[in-house]
């Protein structure tokens, strides 16, 4: 598998350097690609983001191991995160021209609640590289047989070198090439599990591993995935990487439906690995206590065992440049530009921007490496994001009564709210049943907060038009 | 004399092919690509140097009676029993230069005789006609292969060229033609030419693709047939299905895709179809993994993967390919032109060919299965159809850069295409032609940008202003006054 996965690899790095042709110099283009990304590309890339390890790698495992939900309840969540901001977000956001998700926080309110949600957002990006690095360096075992030591710095520098290159345009085009990948992966996997295996697999798969019972009983961890599909479906809203491809299609229109699109094209392909996931405990490794993906993966046929690792090298590489390229936005231009503006003038934005992957692959690379598995520490930090950056997302859209002290503290306190909760929710003694209300929670005091705060401040005069807005900014 | 080249190419490859797969065997063929590639790269600075020396009209003459001095030669040592490897790899280098210089001679021919307004209407018209030589010439190896024998048609591919050197007698002198692009501006260095860097680094995956393509189809059809007789029927019924569905493509799907997509667009179509066919190969390849060492022909459903992925190949090459390109072309100015031609056909083209033969072979050496070559092309296909995606935008940007604003059809064929883009697209192009030293190419898109302008425009405007001419902005702050733009917006560009 050495030469497919250096082909992958290679080509990946040849897309990311092309592409920087299109930069020439203009910080919108390496932010956003001068908003001219095509719907189909668009659907592509909204797809690779979403189909990290996480939706793919974890879900599968998780099926075998644990039942179709709480693998599926990933990719599904995150499915329907595209599908809210495309009938909720797309439009009026995208006719903002933005040029990271913060800016919507800096015009609609301040730059302090601005400044909040960027380091928030940067802090669970940067796990959240971390998270499909080291997925990456066990994929890579399987497929080079180095050690992940050796091959999780490798990729980072490959992903670090084309995304300064080539900024958004660079991960875009390049999802084109890993999206197509891991569908062309999932597909042949799953056909030729399906129809060229054991007679009978997909029903002994259900009949082993599918139960509604987690959806509906509080015995069977409902609270749970309900939690997670929430928090997932919710707080991705504010996922940096789906807005700045909002931001970088042609039209608002087209930015509306390639969210559709891929929405349900992240759910579909979801499934499909869950039910892949399924098959896997039925067959070879017989829900094994212990069992692995990697396990599992090693008893396809050779052809199929090639496709579908690089389908999740795929999924792994395109979420990873994708991260890397928000946050780097969200650090070089609401962190570090608001903090110093007169150090980094719009002149030097591209510059410090593209300076900027360096310190976050770094950080990512070591958090990898010493960190392997950040589960619970990802959980955390998506938790505090959907905590306090929903609620004033929304209704800074959708309600013209909100302020800007009002934002500013239901950011805060509800996030702070959810760390809180997290390291003392034992100490409460609530039922173990009810795992997840901790990340219920905070968003709704986050609700309660905004709402509140703002009705007790004077009414302004009415929503700042948006050229009033984009003044203000800047 | 397309049409007639279209033949002769046709039959003799139906020859090349069988002799060539029943002598040496499909799993040389990645050292002929690389032996094909170093000698197009010596015949291309060849042609390239008399090309300089002599008219168009004598370098046809001289192209095609080397052809046919080649296959001739080819042919009668066949008929003489020599069956030897070197006489393979000769014939397949001779009858695959026959394809690519004399179309290409032809098409330059082509390009001076006929105007850019013209060109949309006669070059997809002469493309039809070179596929109909082709199916011609496949349907006639189709009847009379199974009689004369597979490598006696070969006579008729040099009575083809023969019949095609007496009609070139009547090449005339090339008329003056109103240029498209100005002729006034000296012309930018090769690579400067958006459409001409684009165009030639997509050369290279494109036609690798095109070539592993070639080589699953070779290898699978040797897993078919034995025969050399049933080979050579199954390559011409081949041919003459690929030449009807080229012909009936260049007649109703290209003049369709001119008319709706635009030129530009147009351009996509090959490179994606290139990518599709790797996808193609992909599905046959999965399944030869399954399959065991002397086990029985392929089951023919699957073995259609491949001949479609080759069929979209042939196909849309010889149609929508060959006639958006040349199209292309004429966004450049015609000196550039030329060096651009002999660029991605003389150096770009053998280049890609030669690295796709290293490409296999290092595959072969390290005893790599097909699916692995097969995946391989499919993520260069991915790469094929990041890089044409600039097509588009480098292809307007020729034609704002090198337009002449005195040809009024030119300037409505650039606001037709520029028409057809969304306004943030319109808007990347037209910031770009604000930023260049070229006056009137600024000035175009100083009026066509304020045209839409609004609050969006002016933050873009502040990101370039340092990089645009001082002429050129004191323009655009004159058109902002005319058009009444508030005094605000015009300081912040001050």
């Amino acid at each position: 598998m050495i030469l497919p996965t250096l082909a992958f690899l290679i080509v990946s790095l040849i897309i990311g350097l092309y592409s920087s042709r299109r930069v020439k110099g203009s910080v919108r283009n390496y932010f956003v690609a001068g908003h001219v990304i095509p719907s189909w590309v668009l659907i592509l890339s909204l797809c690779g983001q979403a189909l990290e390890l996480g939706g793919t790698y974890d879900n599968t495992e998780r099926a075998m191991l644990l039942g179709f939900w709480d693998g599926a309840i990933l990719p599904i969540g995150i499915g329907t995160s595209l599908l809210l901001i495309g009938l909720l977000f797309a439009k009026p956001l995208h006719s903002m021209h933005l040029l990271t998700l913060p800016d919507f926080y800096v015009q609609r309110f301040n730059t302090f609640a601005g400044t909040m949600v960027a380091i928030l957002c940067l802090f669970s990006f940067i796990i959240l590289i971390a998270g499909n690095l080291a997925g990456m360096g066990i994929l890579m075992e399987l497929a080079v047989g180095l050690p992940p030591h050796i091959t999780v710095p490798a990729i980072a520098v490959l992903i670090a070198v084309y995304t300064i290159a080539g900024g958004l345009f660079a991960v875009a085009w390049n999802d084109v090439l890993q999206s197509n990948v891991l569908f062309l992966g999932v597909a042949v996997a799953l056909g030729i599990l399906v129809f060229g295996g054991v007679p009978g697999v997909l029903d002994q798969a259900f009949a082993s591993r599918f139960d509604w019972a987690p959806l509906t009983k509080l015995e069977s961890g409902s609270v749970s995935v309900w939690a997670s599909f929430l928090a997932l479906a919710i707080g991705d809203i504010v996922a940096l990487d789906f807005m700045e491809r909002v931001f970088a299609a042609r039209t608002a229109g087209a930015a509306q439906s390639s969210c559709y699109v891929a929405g349900l094209v992240t759910i579909g392909v979801g499934i499909a690995m869950a039910v892949i996931g399924m098959i896997g405990a039925t067959t070879v490794v017989g829900g094994a206590e212990g069992a692995t993906l990697v396990q599992f993966i090693a008893t396809f046929p050779a052809s199929v065992k090639m496709l579908f690792v690089m389908a999740l090298l795929g999924a792994g590489i395109s979420t990873i440049d994708g991260a890397i390229m928000a946050s780097t936005k969200a650090l070089s231009r609401n962190i570090l530009q608001t903090m110093m503006p007169t150090r980094i003038p719009d002149g030097r934005l591209l510059s410090v921007s593209r300076l900027m992957v360096l310190p976050i692959t770094i950080a990512a690379v070591v958090l990898a490496l010493v960190f392997p598995v950040p589960g619970e520490l990802l959980i955390l930090a998506f938790d505090v994001v959907f905590a306090g950056c929903v609620i004033p997302l929304v209704l800074g859209i959708y309600w013209k009564r909100g302020t800007g002290r009002a934002a500013v503290l239901a950011i805060l306190i509800p996030s702070v709210l959810r760390v809180v909760l997290y390291f003392t929710y034992e100490s409460f003694g609530l039922d173990p049943r009810l795992k997840g209300i901790d990340t219920l929670i905070p968003p709704l005091l986050s609700l309660a907060i905004f709402v509140g705060v703002s009705l007790s401040q004077r009414a302004p005069d009415g929503v700042p038009s948006k050229s009033q807005l984009i003044g203000a900014a800047s | 004399m397309i049409f007639l080249v279209g033949l002769g190419v046709e039959v003799s490859r139906a020859a090349q092919t069988t002799f060539f797969l029943q002598n040496v065997g499909a799993e040389q063929l990645p050292l002929v690509f690389v032996c094909f590639a170093a000698v197009m790269v010596t015949m291309s600075s060849l042609y390239a140097w008399v090309a300089r020396k002599v008219p168009l009209k004598a370098l046809a003459m001289m192209a095609l009676t080397l052809a046919i001095g080649a296959i001739a030669t080819c042919w009668v040592l066949i008929v003489a029993g020599v069956q030897s490897p070197v006489l393979a790899y000769s014939l397949y280098c001779a009858v695959e230069m026959c394809f690519i210089f004399l179309p290409l001679t032809l098409w330059a021919v082509a390009n001076q005789f006929f105007s850019s307004e013209e060109a949309a209407l006669t070059l997809p018209s002469i493309a039809a006609c070179g596929l109909l030589g082709a199916l011609t010439g496949a349907m006639i190896s189709r009847s009379v292969v199974g009689t004369i024998g597979p490598y006696n048609i070969l006579p008729l591919a040099m009575v083809a060229y023969g019949a095609c050197l007496y009609l070139g007698r009547a090449i005339g002198t090339p008329p003056q033609q109103a240029a498209i692009v100005g002729g006034r501006r000296a012309p930018r260095p090769l690579m400067k030419e958006p459409l001409v860097a684009t165009l030639t680094f997509l050369a290279l995956p494109m036609f690798l693709i095109a070539y592993v393509i070639e080589y699953m189809y070779y290898s699978t059809i040797g897993q078919v047939f034995t025969s050399a007789t049933e080979m050579s029927q199954f390559i011409s019924t081949f041919g003459v299905i690929c030449a009807v569905s080229g012909v009936l493509s260049q007649l109703l799907l290209t003049p369709l895709l001119f008319r709706r997509l635009g030129i530009g667009t147009t351009a996509y179509v090959y490179p994606a179809a290139l990518a599709l066919g790797a996808m193609l190969s992909m599905v046959y390849a999965l399944y030869d993994g399954f399959r065991s060492d002397g086990a029985a022909a392929p089951p023919m459903f699957l073995v259609m993967f491949v001949l479609a992925a080759r069929g979209l190949d042939i196909v849309l090459y010889q149609s929508v390919y060959d006639s958006t390109t040349n199209i292309l072309y004429y966004a450049v100015p015609e000196e550039t032109r030329t060096r651009a031609r002999s660029l991605v056909s003389g150096m770009m083209f053998p280049a890609s060919v030669g690295f796709s033969g290293m490409l296999l072979m290092a595959f072969s050496y390290f005893n790599q299965p097909l699916y692995n070559v097969a995946f391989t092309a499919v993520a260069v296909g991915f790469l094929v159809l990041v890089m044409a995606m600039d097509v588009r935008p480098d292809y307007l940007r020729s034609l704002l850069a090198n337009g002449d604003e005195s040809n009024s059809n030119a300037r409505e064929a650039l606001l037709a295409e520029i028409s057809l883009l969304s306004l943030n697209e319109s808007r990347v192009l037209l910031l770009e032609s604000l930023q260049t030293d070229r006056e009137d190419e600024a000035m175009f898109a100083v009026q066509k940008l304020l045209d839409t302008y609004d609050h969006f425009l002016l933050e873009d405007l502040q990101e370039i202003k340092a990089r645009i001419q001082p002429t050129v902005m004191a323009a655009l702050i004159n058109a902002m006054v005319e058009r009444r733009i508030p005094e605000e917006d015009r300081l912040l560009l001050a």
